[in-house]
């Protein structure tokens, strides 16, 4: 819709029937009959002549509610036409940046920033504001959720093929998602099976993270999940996006080398018992993550019961549920969601993050949602930007005045476009 | 400046008549107009009669405006209701809007629609946008957050059930139907289907997933590459030379893609069958016996709201991959047009490619290096190599007058316009319209769209 001359010829067509419905026959206007005929006539006109020879001449206009103007410099032909082949094509995004800043620049003739090197997202902005990878019991969406974050479903083994981070097509979808900066804050649990220390046989050490003999299948296994969960890491820091990581305490994934060289980077990390979570076991947890406000979370066992966790093991019998129950702080309920049936295994009910942790994590992660939601505002989509040879030539132009005139006129629709077809 | 006015004239009163196969596709478009407007006609008739100070008096049957008046009258009659909401300047009366429809969609023959080979085309490995290619495979992955989908409006389908089974057996036979058990499909998810005119003997097949698409993540990154006839008119052409044109429109492309099983479940189609009305067919499976399925389209269909950017996204890292497609000569949307002497479009199955040659010289030499051959032969073999099949019949080479994307070019004259014969066709919708003097909304809308496509390939009136 940009330079087409016969567009000029229609207005009264584009206010026909107004007030019709869209099946109701109205009488056309003598103005839009016109119009129509006109299109008509100038019908063997519609073309573009390639041969054209380009003026030897620019023009520069502007107009604003207080005045307008066009001005004309003498300009090479070949410039001319390299000026055409730049000159912008439709769809791209412009705004009048009132920035001090930008005034500074425009004073000044120049830029002194450079453009964001960061690649950014074109036009979907965040979707989803979290979403958990190893996803779980899902509490910590959950809690997102009932704070009124938007959460991705997420992914999970469980769910079968959607949600093996192991197969290419989902683990194609976590980096697109990433890479598209459509979900604001991730968090990943990485399956850590064979980093626990107390796997027997033990396949790997403190000293040997990535295994005794890494082409063994359960090595190999457990190292792609740590190396995926690394890999999602770096791109969170790369697209600037909320991130964050979890092991159990004794698990070795940490050492490995990739997250020494995250760990460099300047994420935080916090280890911290679930006991101080309301759970009667200690189990230590921790995490790497680059929300600062997570180092609230740091902490040492405090619940009282130091020398007498509920131990971990077997299945819950009459006895042990009772304690289990009697244990947790403030109810069995809030910590996690239900009772334990009898003969259930203790390890599997305790799989999956204490409520009221969730709770904090996700109100730490809205208030760094807040805290960091003006940084987001503008980088939805690139700017219209000139190459800045173009300012250079045009201030190195000899321009004259073509004609300028101030509408001193009172402003409104009908002598707004009166004063537009005057300097036209 | 007016000998060159005269010239344009003269130029379009030779070139731009011809048979209505000329049209091409805009055939089913402007019976439609046509007859909308004979709708019209007669349903104005009696009012204009009233309006018309010159007509009053005169025989009905005189004036020719009328002639069809007392049929078309009653015959519309039935057709045209009162208006309800007729505004200031409403007639009170309206036109029912089957007469015109928006989006061309017609009842779907199966006899009319033709498959001709199995998908082949594997296409994973051009996806180089991972969330694409994961969304490609399993839809799943570029669903949108629940709160966030659009209350569902159900799609139709436009024929009888026999007919979508005669339909569903072609697709059988070029094994591109995929049998679900219908527990597993979500009823108000399914897929409408019907049909748009291509040509006097085939429809296109569209599939109508508008409550699958709604609550589908929107890509558009290779969709902005887009090339369209009207980006010509930015090519310079000097004195010394003249523009050669190459094209190739790949057969059928979007129903060569493999699909996956999830990507296939996403095209269920609205009606339950018996699964045993399968039995025999290819895609049967003894699982299915004694349970009720829908048919899936497995294949890319025409209507996926990802389709176009799969489409896109694969055809240009194809070529890309086989040494065609190079930036620095790829007209696009939004982009600097390149310079040099070759250029090169791309939308969706079109690739066309525009070579500078000295003027003059004869179409098929060979004299000078010819840029336009090279990148049409190589992209040939790699269309052969992956199982995609380019037209012979649409295939375009040492041609200096032919339409481009949209655009009809004249590479001697260096003129670059809307194909003629629809513009003439427009122009004779159009009068009769103004003859008319009454219209409604969509109708208008419609022609005044159609002038505006013609604008856009005319940037200067010189």
């Amino acid at each position: 819709m940009f330079r087409r001359p016969l567009l000029s010829l229609l207005s009264d067509v584009f206010h026909e029937g107004e007030q019709c419905g869209r099946k109701d026959i109205f009488q056309l206007s003598t103005g839009c009959k016109q119009e129509l005929l006109m299109l008509c006539i100038f019908a063997p006109f519609a073309y573009s002549n390639l041969r054209a020879e380009p003026l030897d001449k620019i023009f520069c206009s502007d107009a604003s509610l207080a005045g307008s103007g066009v001005c004309v410099a003498e300009i090479n032909k070949k410039v001319c036409l390299e000026l055409c082949r730049v000159a912008e094509q439709r769809g791209t995004y412009t705004r009048i940046d009132n920035s001090a800043l930008r005034a500074f620049q425009a004073l000044h003739g120049d830029d002194i920033v450079g453009p964001c090197h960061i690649p950014q997202s074109l036009s979907d902005g965040f979707v989803w504001d979290f979403c958990e990878i190893f996803r779980g019991t899902g509490r910590l969406s959950a809690a997102h959720q009932s704070r009124g974050c938007r959460v991705h479903l997420g992914f999970d083994i469980a769910d079968g093929a959607r949600g093996d981070v192991l197969l290419p097509s989902t683990f194609s979808a976590i980096i697109g998602l990433l890479c598209r900066r459509v979900v604001r804050a991730w968090h990943v649990a990485p399956v850590c099976t064979t980093f626990g220390t107390l796997k027997r046989p033990q396949v790997r050490s403190k000293l040997e993270p990535f295994g005794f003999d890494p082409s063994e299948p359960a090595t190999y296994k457990g190292n792609q999940f740590a190396m995926r969960g690394g890999f999602i890491l770096y791109l969170c820091l790369y697209y600037n996006l909320v991130v964050s990581i979890e092991q159990p305490g004794s698990s070795i994934m940490f050492r490995l080398d990739i997250y020494k060289r995250l760990l460099a980077r300047g994420l935080v990390s916090i280890k911290f018992p679930f006991c101080s979570w309301g759970t009667p076991f200690e189990k230590m947890s921790w995490w790497l993550g680059n929300n600062p406000l997570f180092a609230k979370l740091s902490g040492q066992c405090q619940c009282g019961f130091k020398r007498d966790h509920f131990r971990v093991r077997g299945v819950f019998d009459e006895s042990r549920r009772t304690k289990f129950i009697a244990l947790c702080r403030p109810s069995v309920e809030a910590v996690f969601g239900r009772a334990p049936r009898l003969n259930e295994h203790v390890a599997k009910f305790a799989t999956g993050y204490p409520i009221p942790l969730c709770d904090k994590v996700a109100d730490l992660n809205c208030i760094h949602f807040q805290n960091h939601d003006s940084e987001n505002d503008d980088i939805a989509r690139p700017f219209s930007s000139p190459a800045r040879w173009i300012g250079q030539l045009g201030r190195s132009l000899r321009w004259k005045n073509c004609c300028n005139m101030n509408f001193t006129v009172q402003i409104t629709s009908t002598s707004t476009r009166i004063c537009h077809i005057a300097v036209c | 400046m007016i000998a060159d006015l005269e010239s344009m004239i003269r130029l379009f009163y030779r070139l731009s008549p011809g048979p209505s196969s000329g049209l091409d596709r805009a055939v089913g478009k402007c019976t439609n107009l046509h007859e909308a407007l004979e709708h019209l006609s007669g349903a104005t008739a009696a009012l204009r009669h009233e309006l018309d100070s010159y007509s009053r008096g005169r025989s009905i049957r005189r004036n020719s405006d009328y002639e069809q008046a007392g049929t078309a009258l009653e015959a519309s009659s039935k057709a045209v209701a009162s208006g309800s909401s007729g505004g200031q300047s409403g007639t009170g009366l309206s036109l029912p809007s089957k007469v015109l429809q928006s989006n061309m969609a017609v009842q779907l023959d199966a006899d009319r629609i033709v498959f001709n080979h199995p998908p082949a085309f594997h296409s994973e490995k051009f996806l180089t946008d991972p969330l694409l290619k994961a969304g490609f495979q399993d839809p799943v992955h570029l669903q949108l957050p629940n709160d966030d989908w659009p209350k569902v409006k159900p799609a139709h389908v436009l024929c009888s059930k026999e007919e979508l089974l005669k339909l569903f057996k072609k697709w059988d036979d070029v094994h591109s139907l995929r049998l679900l058990d219908s527990s597993l499909s979500e009823q108000k998810y399914r897929c409408g289907i019907f049909a748009v005119y291509k040509n006097p003997e085939k429809d296109r097949q569209i599939l109508n997933p508008i409550p699958e698409n709604g609550r589908s993540l929107k890509m558009n990154e290779s969709t902005l590459s887009l090339s369209h006839g009207s980006l010509l008119c930015g090519i310079y052409l000097e004195d010394d030379k003249d523009l050669v044109i190459g094209a190739d429109d790949l057969e059928d492309f979007y129903h060569c893609f493999v699909v996956t099983p999830a990507h296939a479940h996403r095209n269920h189609i609205h009606g339950v069958f018996p699964a045993e009305v399968f039995r025999g067919w290819s895609c049967w499976t003894d699982d299915l016996e004694g349970k009720q399925v829908v048919g899936c389209f497995s294949t890319l269909a025409m209507g996926t709201g990802f389709a176009v950017e799969v489409a896109q996204h694969t055809h240009s890292t194809l070529l890309k991959r086989a040494g065609c497609l190079k930036t620095e000569q790829w007209i696009q949307y939004r982009k600097e047009l390149p310079r040099g002497d070759t250029f090169q479009l791309l939308c969706i199955d079109d690739y066309g490619v525009l070579h500078k040659v000295p003027r003059g010289m004869p179409a098929g030499s060979h004299k000078f290096p010819r840029e336009d051959h090279r990148l049409l032969n190589n992209a040939n073999s790699a269309y052969e190599k992956v199982g995609l099949r380019s037209s012979k019949k649409k295939a375009v080479r040492n041609s200096f007058h032919s339409v481009i994307l949209g655009g009809e070019l004249d590479g001697r004259r260096g003129l670059v316009n809307a194909p003629r014969i629809r513009v003439l066709m427009l122009c004779k919708l159009t009068l009769r319209l103004v003859g008319i003097g009454y219209s409604t909304k969509p109708l208008l809308e419609m022609l005044v769209g159609s002038w505006v496509f013609c604008a856009y390939v005319s940037e200067t009136l010189t």
